[in-house]
C-alpha cells in the first residue's frame, strides 16, 4: 500500500471508531425512548408524578408513583455529595500544601486505589460496617442515611484527584506573588488557591454527583428498598438505580416500559450534569483569559 | 489612631539599607553564589547586571528568603536589615520580613481576581483597617499613574488589564504594604518598549522614599535610572559580585576585565 492510502485506511477505520463511540450515546438514549413508549404514548406518562403509590405489576389497581424513588435518590446523592465534597477539597488542600513530595504520592496511590473498589466491596462494607452501626442509633439500619455514607466515602476518591488537579494546575507565578506579599498559608488556601482552582474543583463535585445518581449496587446493599417516601434520616428508602436493578429481571409491558422511563430519567438527570461542565469551562476561560 | 499603613508618599523615607556577608546558596550540589558582599544603601536604586546564570535572580530571592520555597535550596552567610533584623536567621518571622521587603516579578501576576481584591487580600493579612484600605488603594494606584486608568472598574478583573498596566498594578500593590525596600526581578522586559518606559519611570520616582534593588538585563535602562550598580560574573564555578559601587563611575571606569567588556557591550 502507498502511504497515501495506508493514511485514508487508518483514517477511515478510526473514524468509525470514533463515530461508534460518541454514538453510542444516541443509541442507548434511542433504545430507552423505544422501551418507555408505550407509557409514553399510553398518556399515563403524569401518573409517575401523581400516584401516590408503586404498585406498577398489580391488574386490578396498578399505580405508578415513582416519585418517592426519585426523591430517594436526590437526596441520597445530596448528601452523599455533601459528605464527599468537604473531605475531598480538604484532603486535595491538604495534600498539596501540607504533604511532602514522598508522601503525596503515596496519598495520590491510596486515593487511586480506593477509586478502584468495587462497588459491592462497597455495598458488602457498608452492610456489615454502617447498617449495623446506624442500627444502633436507630433501627432498622439500611436507611437513606446508611445509603448516603457509604456512597459519600465512594465518590471522596472522585472530588479529591479531581480537586488535586485543579489545585496542581494553579500558575505558579500566582503561588509565588502571594509568597512575596508575605500572605501566610492559610490567606494563601482560602484567598488565592481555591478561587483559582474554583471551576477545577465544581467541575469534579459535579463528575462526583454524576456517578453518585447512577450507582447501584452498593446502594442496593444497604438502603433498605422500601418504595415509600422518607421521613427521616433512618427511614429506608429505595432510589431509582435499586428500582430497575430489583425489577427489571421479572417486569414485563407497562411495568417494563416504567422502568424504561425512569431509566430514561436518570440520564437525562446526569447529561444534564455533564453537560454542564463544557459550558463552565468556556466560561471560565473567557474571563480570566 | 492611624495604623502604620500610612500610603509612602505621604510619608518621609522609611528606606532602608540592606548589608550582605559572605552569602552563599546553594541548590543540592550546584553553587549559585558564593561569598558575596554587598552594600545596599538607603533610599537608592541598585541595579544588578550581568549575563544569564550568574546568580542575580537567586541573589534577589535571597532578600526576602523567597528562596525558602526551593527545595534543596540552602543559604549561608548573613543579611542583614538596618543592622537591626536578621534576615537569613531562622526564627526571623517570614512574613513580616516580606511585608517590608516586597518584591515585582518578571512576569506580571497580579491575581485573576478584581483589582480591589488584589490590594485587599494582602492588606487585611497584614491588619490593615478596613476603613483605611480605599484611600491606600487610591494612593499606590496614583503613584503608579493607573488611578485614571482603573478608578471606575476597581471591581473587575486585574487579568484583563494590559500587560503594562498589570505590572504598574503589581508595583502599587507592593507599595500599598508600605515597604521599606522593593525587589525588582527584570520587571520590563516581558513588557513593550513603550509600556517598559512608562513602568521605568515609576521605578526611577521611588529614589529617595524607597530603597529599590533590580535585576535587569538592558544596561541602557541601568544607566538611566540607577544610583548604584553591582557588575555579577561568575567565577570558579559560582556567582559572585566581580565589581560595585557608584553607577555613573562604574559605567565609566571598571577595573574587573570582565565587567569592562561587559559594560561596553563586547560580551555577556
Amino acid at each position: 500500500m502507498s502511504r497515501s492510502s495506508t493514511d485514508r485506511f487508518f483514517g477511515l477505520i478510526l473514524g468509525g471508531v470514533a463515530i461508534f463511540s460518541g454514538g453510542l450515546v444516541l443509541l442507548i438514549v434511542g433504545f430507552l425512548i423505544l422501551g418507555s413508549f408505550p407509557i409514553l404514548e399510553s398518556g399515563r406518562l403524569a401518573n409517575l408524578f401523581t400516584d401516590e403509590t408503586w404498585r406498577p405489576g398489580s391488574d386490578r389497581d396498578p399505580q405508578f408513583g415513582i416519585l418517592p424513588m426519585l426523591v430517594a435518590s436526590f437526596l441520597v446523592t445530596l448528601l452523599a455529595i455533601g459528605i464527599a465534597a468537604p473531605l475531598g477539597v480538604a484532603s486535595s488542600v491538604f495534600h498539596h500544601f501540607y504533604l511532602s513530595e514522598q508522601l503525596r504520592r503515596w496519598n495520590r496511590r491510596m486515593l487511586e486505589l480506593l477509586a478502584g473498589v468495587p462497588s459491592v466491596v462497597f455495598g458488602f462494607w457498608g452492610l456489615t460496617v454502617i447498617v449495623p452501626a446506624v442500627n444502633r442509633i436507630e433501627p432498622p439500619g439500611q436507611s437513606l442515611l446508611a445509603a448516603a455514607l457509604v456512597l459519600g466515602l465512594m465518590i471522596v476518591p472522585t472530588v479529591a484527584l479531581t480537586s488535586q488537579a485543579a489545585l496542581g494546575a494553579i500558575p505558579n507565578y500566582q503561588l509565588l506573588a502571594a509568597a512575596g506579599l508575605g500572605l501566610g498559608r492559610g490567606q494563601t488556601i482560602l484567598n488565592i488557591a481555591l478561587p483559582a482552582s474554583r471551576n477545577g474543583i465544581m467541575g469534579g463535585i459535579l463528575l462526583a454527583i454524576a456517578r453518585a445518581v447512577g450507582e447501584t449496587m452498593a446502594v442496593v446493599m444497604v438502603c433498605g428498598n422500601i418504595p415509600e417516601m422518607p421521613s427521616s434520616l433512618f427511614d429506608p428508602v429505595r432510589p431509582v438505580t435499586a428500582t430497575i436493578a430489583l425489577e427489571m429481571g421479572y417486569a414485563s409491558s407497562t411495568h417494563q416500559a416504567l422502568l424504561f422511563a425512569a431509566g430514561l430519567l436518570l440520564v437525562l438527570a446526569t447529561g444534564a450534569i455533564v453537560g454542564w461542565l463544557p459550558f463552565r469551562r468556556n466560561e471560565n476561560e473567557s474571563a480570566v483569559g | 489612631m492611624m495604623s502604620d499603613y500610612l500610603p509612602p508618599s505621604f510619608e518621609s523615607a522609611r528606606s532602608s539599607k540592606i548589608t550582605v556577608s559572605d552569602l552563599s546558596v546553594s541548590y543540592g550540589n550546584f553553587v549559585a553564589l558564593r561569598d558575596l558582599n554587598l552594600e545596599i544603601p538607603h533610599g537608592q536604586i541598585t541595579a544588578l547586571v550581568g549575563p544569564s546564570g550568574c546568580g542575580k535572580s537567586t541573589f534577589l530571592h535571597s532578600l526576602n528568603r523567597l528562596t525558602d520555597l526551593i527545595a534543596g535550596c540552602r543559604v549561608r552567610g548573613r543579611i542583614r536589615l538596618d543592622d537591626n533584623l536578621e534576615i537569613t536567621d531562622s526564627a526571623t518571622d517570614v512574613l513580616a520580613l516580606r511585608r517590608h521587603i516586597g518584591m515585582v516579578f518578571q512576569k506580571p501576576n497580579p491575581f485573576p481576581q478584581s483589582i480591589r481584591r488584589n490590594f485587599e487580600i494582602p492588606l487585611r493579612e497584614h491588619g490593615a483597617l478596613k476603613s483605611e484600605i480605599p484611600e491606600i488603594i487610591e494612593c499606590c494606584l496614583k503613584d503608579v499613574g493607573l488611578w485614571d486608568e482603573v478608578s471606575d472598574r476597581l471591581d473587575r478583573s486585574a487579568a484583563n488589564l494590559s500587560g503594562g498596566q498589570q505590572q504598574r498594578l503589581c508595583i502599587a500593590r507592593a507599595l500599598a504594604l508600605n515597604p521599606k525596600v522593593i525587589l525588582f526581578d527584570e520587571p520590563c522586559s516581558a513588557l513593550d518598549p513603550l509600556a517598559s518606559a512608562v513602568v521605568e519611570d515609576y521605578i526611577a520616582e521611588l529614589r529617595g522614599r524607597i530603597t529599590v534593588v533590580i535585576v535587569t538585563h538592558n544596561l541602557a535602562q541601568a544607566r538611566r535610572i540607577a544610583d548604584r550598580l553591582a557588575v555579577f560574573w561568575v567565577r570558579e564555578g559560582a556567582g559572585t559580585v566581580v565589581e560595585t559601587g557608584v553607577a555613573s563611575e562604574i559605567f565609566k571606569n571598571q577595573t574587573d576585565p570582565d565587567a569592562k567588556r561587559y559594560l561596553s557591550g563586547e560580551r555577556g
